[in-house]
């Protein structure tokens, strides 16, 4: 699905990824985890066109993506969310999916004047059913700023899926949430994320990880430092070691 | 009192002109966040070209506003290109003073054209006007007014009935999710900067035409009314940039009639003031300045 090949990405003379290689299998939810300044979001805006690569290829179904600009990584079937969520804060919830799926213009002049479809067609069922399964229906109305946290979250997922992309990366779905909210969470990408795509989730809160994750990919500092099963893995004396110390216990 | 209509009357024809330019600047504002104070210029530059195939080559009145409006767009174009894209998103103090820089240079490209200072505008409409009732309706202030509400009308239709208009809108809330969710924001702007353009480009004709004249300066002078009614109506809003245009051009008229032509300007500057001191959003626009800060905050 998703290669990686001794992909680096230097600040100045820091090595923010050092030679990473990794490789995402179809149907997986790859568990990307690490302590805070690891790498991870680094890696998933490397991968998703925020900034290229320093060295290194990056793949996609066959596809070489390496230096890509984030729109055609997007329309390839990459699609994200982000850590301090990015919605249309002005546009409603409804709008906020209807957009995501209406939006995207090809480069042709024809193309751009082309009518939106209307409100009316089919189109709108699909749009309802991806807010129904976020539970978020009952909200079509409101302004996307005026959501609590956990439905702009919500929110988000449901505007990454509605475009119905391969491969999904959640950048901590569950960052600033209750642990019951957490839990929301994990169900909701266990049941509605996960089926029939990829995925990869950046988190720190074990209680995700270990209820999802199929696989774990660590890093610390900018190298990849242990992969495999979740047991394994946090078994693993080297990431309890990187862990010690910080706030992100592993057992909590 | 028919004098106070009249004003008001005169003052929305001219401020729909306003609104215009207006307009240009808050869709700039909204895709970009940033202020293009060559938006002016851009317009200037335009209208220079078109003037200068009427001087030098005789051209007919109808080239004259063609050749007016394409090359608007197509220095809104390079404006972009030079100053905007070629710009990263994050410097946003650079970008405001190079599109400082290429104001002076559109400014000198104008003057290099045709070095007189005040030439004759080539006006589609011959000055004229008409009466109803008590009122006094000028030809070429009407025809300013329904080329405005055109405009306006047409510009509500690519916004909101046809997927570029959706596109823009979703980069004006916000570039960075628009880019992941495939919009290309790069190309969503240059198609941003042709659009305010063309609209520029009315305005300007329009206003050009009323003025019978065109001289370098009307570059700073498009400038400043458009900013002074973005500011009135509030920095980001559509809605605003109208209403802060019709203001505008009706505090004028009446300042003209009451006060006297050296108050006009001077009236302008007043409301401004008076509007960032009594209500500093604007009209529309009180929450707009701080919206992404809105947006974010944990409800």
């Amino acid at each position: 699905m998703l290669a990686l090949r001794e992909v680096e990405k230097r600040f100045g003379a820091l090595a923010a990824l050092d030679r990473i290689d990794l490789e995402v299998t179809d149907g997986e939810v790859l568990g990307l985890i690490g302590p805070n300044g690891s790498g991870k979001t680094t890696l998933l805006n490397t991968v998703t066109g925020v900034y290229p690569p320093s060295g290194g290829r990056i793949s996609f179904q066959g596809t070489d993506i390496t230096g890509w600009k984030g729109h055609r990584i997007a329309r390839l079937g990459i699609v994200r969310t982000f850590q301090n969520i990015r919605l249309f804060p002005t546009m409603t919830v409804f709008q906020n999916v209807w957009a995501s799926q209406h939006s995207r213009v090809s480069g042709g002049l024809l193309a751009l004047l082309r009518s939106r479809p209307s409100r009316r067609c089919g189109d709108t069922r699909r749009v309802e059913e991806m807010l129904e399964l976020v539970g978020l229906l009952k909200d079509r109305e409101v302004l996307a700023k005026h959501l609590p946290l956990p439905a702009r979250r919500r929110l988000e997922v449901a505007r990454a899926l509605t475009i119905d992309p391969p491969l999904v990366f959640l950048d901590e779905p569950a960052g600033g949430m209750t642990p019951a909210e957490t839990a929301d969470m994990a169900r909701l990408i266990h049941e509605v994320v996960a089926p029939n795509r990829t995925c990869v989730v950046i988190e720190h809160k074990m209680a995700l990880i270990a209820g999802v994750c199929t696989r774990l990919c660590v890093l610390d500092f900018g190298r990849k430092i242990a992969e495999g099963l979740p047991g394994d893995v946090l078994a693993d004396a080297n990431v309890r070691e990187a862990y010690l110390g910080t706030d992100d216990a592993l057992d909590a | 009192m028919i004098d106070f209509v009249q004003n008001t009357v005169d003052g929305i024809m001219f401020g729909s002109s306003y609104a215009l330019l207006a307009i240009g600047f808050t869709i700039i504002f909204g895709v970009m966040r940033r202020i293009n104070l060559s938006f002016g210029a851009t317009i200037m530059l335009g209208a220079y070209i078109g003037t200068w195939l009427h001087v030098q080559h005789q051209v007919s009145v109808w080239i004259v506003a063609l050749t007016t409006l394409t090359s608007t767009v197509l220095v809104g174009i390079y404006v972009e290109r030079l100053c905007f894209h070629a710009i990263r998103r994050s410097a946003v103090l650079a970008s405001m003073v190079s599109s400082f820089v290429i104001w002076m240079q559109l400014e000198e490209a104008a003057i290099h054209l045709l070095p007189e200072r005040t030439y004759a505008f080539p006006a589609l409409l011959a000055a004229g006007s008409f009466e109803l009732g008590p009122f006094l309706f000028r030809a070429e202030q009407t025809s300013m007014l329904v080329l405005a509400m055109i405009m306006v009308g047409a510009l509500h239709i690519l916004l909101y009935r046809t997927r570029f208009g959706l596109a823009l809108r979703a980069v004006s809330e916000s570039s960075l999710a628009a880019a992941y969710m495939g919009i290309n924001a790069a190309w969503v702007t240059l198609c941003a900067f042709a659009l305010v353009s063309l609209m520029g480009g009315v305005a300007g004709y329009a206003i050009l035409s009323t003025d019978a004249q065109i001289t370098p300066f009307f570059g700073l002078w498009a400038t400043f009314k458009g900013l002074i009614a973005m500011m009135l109506g509030g920095m980001g809003s559509l809605p605003g940039a109208i209403l802060g245009g019709l203001l505008l051009g009706v505090v004028e008229a009446h300042a003209l009639w009451y006060l006297g032509n050296e108050y006009k300007d001077l009236s302008a500057y007043l409301l401004l003031f008076g509007m960032l001191v009594l209500r500093p959003g604007g009209l529309m626009g009180q929450r707009i300045l701080s919206r992404e800060a809105l947006a974010f905050r944990r409800v």
